[in-house]
């Protein structure tokens, strides 16, 4: 019979010793686990779109994903955590000030500074389909950005994403309406059609 | 013309494709999530008694020596930092956690997590013989041992406790182990238990040249509801001999955070889940302190302590509480912990072990440093008894540092301090370690 001996990995020691935290110490972390798993990239990725800022998404990213180990009732629930998780990481990511500057970043990393305000449909011109339709989400009005994301790019649904922002299902489909026509006349598809 | 929407799942997946997330992102987020617990659990209790003393007497700066805001009384002694002769020794990226503090033959040891920003913890030790001149170890620490179940100096040897993971045709089975130490570099692993899925555990010396060893067993790998503390000791660390309980109930949903003897006598701190009947698996168990008491080797009895003080200021979850740690006296023994949720630092004191009174600490004074997160108690050959630990203030997260000299009736502020402490040869020492670098303490009495 052959026996194969393998270590644990070491358990985090605030963890361990805060006092009311022994409790769930070793539950918990396999749900976060999960969840960091299975949404982390997308997340990271939604994040980085609507910002224009990787190292911001990531930081708003972990943010997030301590919330919600610091809510540890919501990772007993898992149909319902990944909304909880993106609601946290877009309120934060629209509370703050910086977005405007990241809007900034986001079209320089796309182009020049020049690009700043300018026509999106300009851009498309002189670079690649996946850059333009990058930055033509990125010009979105924020709550149909969000909405954009959190349904195209993290596959949540319609109820998800509604839930994750706070409106109702209706408000989700009307900014998702609205941002993709917004899309279309930017990039001159309708133009086109 | 592929239609908008198709364009779009289609730019979102390559975006997806290329990002990255690093491990460390986790770690980080766990390492903040678990510092938010505390201070969320803290907070109302802490912001309730500040509001109440500051209206009453005005709202002292947290910052400086607390000494000079004791209301009434003088102090006995008070905590100094050591400059270490290196003074990088202790330095490094990251945090550093300290999570233990033992003399062990001629030397003190001090154990620690550093925690750098890349998730990469790392176990280290330093060792000194005069407080001063340290030696740092960067130890081939063995996986799956845990810094935090206790370091125990016996003999030459240095033990901590393990859980390990062993496949047996294509099925795991987790055991609790043991693992020494005579030089901080080679470590021996001694095998205490398979049976079961286990949780934490903790090693403790004694009673005599023996070693007590704790874990708690659980049926469901996934959760300690209905988990059950279980102990073994030994005297070679081969033969392990399971204590009993008194009862079936006695170890039911406990679990410990230290193990301490005195004489013939060894206690058990810690908490027992109560969750109320028919709990959902949603609602939270209520936390009640514990100690377990064995003597002369005998069954163990369960004491639930109580959380009730003359507080007027609660946050509403009286009850909740946890033992961290326990002192012999002259006279009887002494406990610390928290309660009311964690929000409040206790003592409970005991002249039989069966009868505990509950001492909270530091309403009377008019500047109450953060009172819950009290992880360390110590007694003194002249009676005086220290505690510490960290914990949160309106500030954040800080060290904690009582002393009482009543056998643990009344207490009062010990200015600022270390947060791990221990008895070296009568002398109390210590390490502090949040936020920064850690710091080595010596407690002095006053002439």
């Amino acid at each position: 019979m052959m026996r194969q001996r393998r270590m644990e990995g070491m358990v985090d020691p605030q963890a361990v010793v805060a006092l009311p935290m022994i409790l769930d110490v070793e539950v918990t972390p396999l749900a976060l686990e999960e969840l960091f798993a299975a949404q982390s990239r997308r997340l990271v990725g939604a994040l980085t779109i609507f910002t224009g800022d990787a190292a911001e998404a990531e930081d708003l990213a972990q943010e997030a994903f301590a919330r919600v180990h610091a809510s540890r009732s919501r990772l007993r629930a898992p149909d319902r955590s990944a909304s909880y998780l993106y609601s946290v990481a877009f309120n934060l990511a629209r509370s703050r000030w910086r977005r405007q500057a990241s809007l900034g970043r986001a079209l320089l990393r796309l182009g020049r500074n020049d690009d700043i305000g300018q026509d999106v449909s300009a851009i498309s011109a002189e670079r690649g389909n996946a850059a333009t339709m990058l930055a033509a989400v990125t010009a979105l009005p924020e709550r149909q950005r969000a909405c954009v994301l959190l349904h195209y790019y993290s596959d949540l649904s319609v109820a998800e994403t509604a839930s994750a922002l706070g409106i109702s299902t209706n408000s989700v489909k009307t900014h998702l309406q609205r941002g993709l026509a917004a899309m279309r006349a930017s990039l001159g598809e309708e133009n086109r059609s | 013309m592929i239609d908008l929407e198709t364009q779009l799942r289609s730019t979102f997946a390559q975006h997806h494709d290329s990002v990255r997330v690093d491990r460390g992102l986790l770690d980080g987020a766990i390492r903040k999530g678990n510092r938010r617990i505390r201070v969320r659990r803290a907070a109302l209790g802490v912001a309730a008694v500040l509001a109440v003393i500051g209206s009453a007497v005005g709202l002292a700066s947290l910052e400086g020596d607390d000494r000079s805001e004791v209301a009434a009384g003088t102090d006995v002694g008070h905590w100094s930092t050591v400059e270490a002769t290196d003074p990088d020794v202790f330095s490094g990226d990251g945090d550093t956690y300290i999570t233990a503090v033992t003399p062990w033959k001629d030397q003190v040891v001090v154990l620690g997590v550093r925690q750098p920003a890349t998730g990469d913890n790392t176990v280290l030790a330093w060792t000194s013989d005069n407080g001063i001149d340290w030696e740092r170890h960067e130890l081939d620490w063995p996986t799956g041992c845990d810094p935090n179940g206790g370091l125990v100096a016996r003999g030459d040897q240095l033990l901590v406790t393990c859980r390990s993971i062993t496949t047996i045709a294509g099925e795991d089975v987790v055991s609790v182990d043991v693992a020494t130490t005579a030089d901080l570099a080679r470590w021996t692993v001694h095998h205490v238990t398979s049976d079961g899925q286990w949780f934490g555990s903790l090693v403790g010396s004694g009673p005599g040249d023996t070693v007590t060893v704790q874990a708690l067993a659980a049926q469901d790998p996934d959760t300690t509801v209905g988990a059950r503390t279980r102990v073994w000791s030994s005297s070679d660390l081969t033969i392990w001999t399971e204590m009993t309980g008194e009862t079936v109930e006695t170890f039911l949903d406990g679990q410990a955070t230290a193990i301490r003897t005195f004489d013939e006598v060894t206690i058990i701190t810690g908490m027992v889940n109560d969750w109320p009947a028919g709990a959902g698996p949603d609602e939270p168990a209520v936390m009640r302190p514990a100690v377990w008491v064995s003597t002369a080797a005998g069954p163990f009895r369960r004491t639930i302590l109580d959380t009730n003080t003359t507080a007027s200021v609660t946050s509403g979850n009286e009850a909740a509480g946890v033992v961290m740690d326990v002192a012999a006296t002259s006279s009887g023994y002494v406990a610390v912990g928290s309660g009311d949720g964690g929000s409040t630092g206790l003592a409970w004191t005991s002249t039989n072990l069966s009868d505990w009174t509950v001492v909270s600490f530091g309403h009377a004074s008019t500047n109450t440093p953060a009172q819950n997160g009290l992880r360390t108690i110590v007694s003194r050959s002249d009676g005086t008894l220290l505690a510490a630990g960290d914990g949160t203030n309106v500030d954040g997260l800080t060290t904690i540092a009582w002393q009482s000299t009543d056998r643990g009736r009344s207490w009062r502020p010990a200015g600022r301090g270390p947060s791990v402490i221990a008895n070296w040869n009568d002398r109390p020492v210590g390490m502090s370690s949040l936020p920064g670098q850690p710091r080595f303490w010596t407690w002095e009495r006053e002439e």
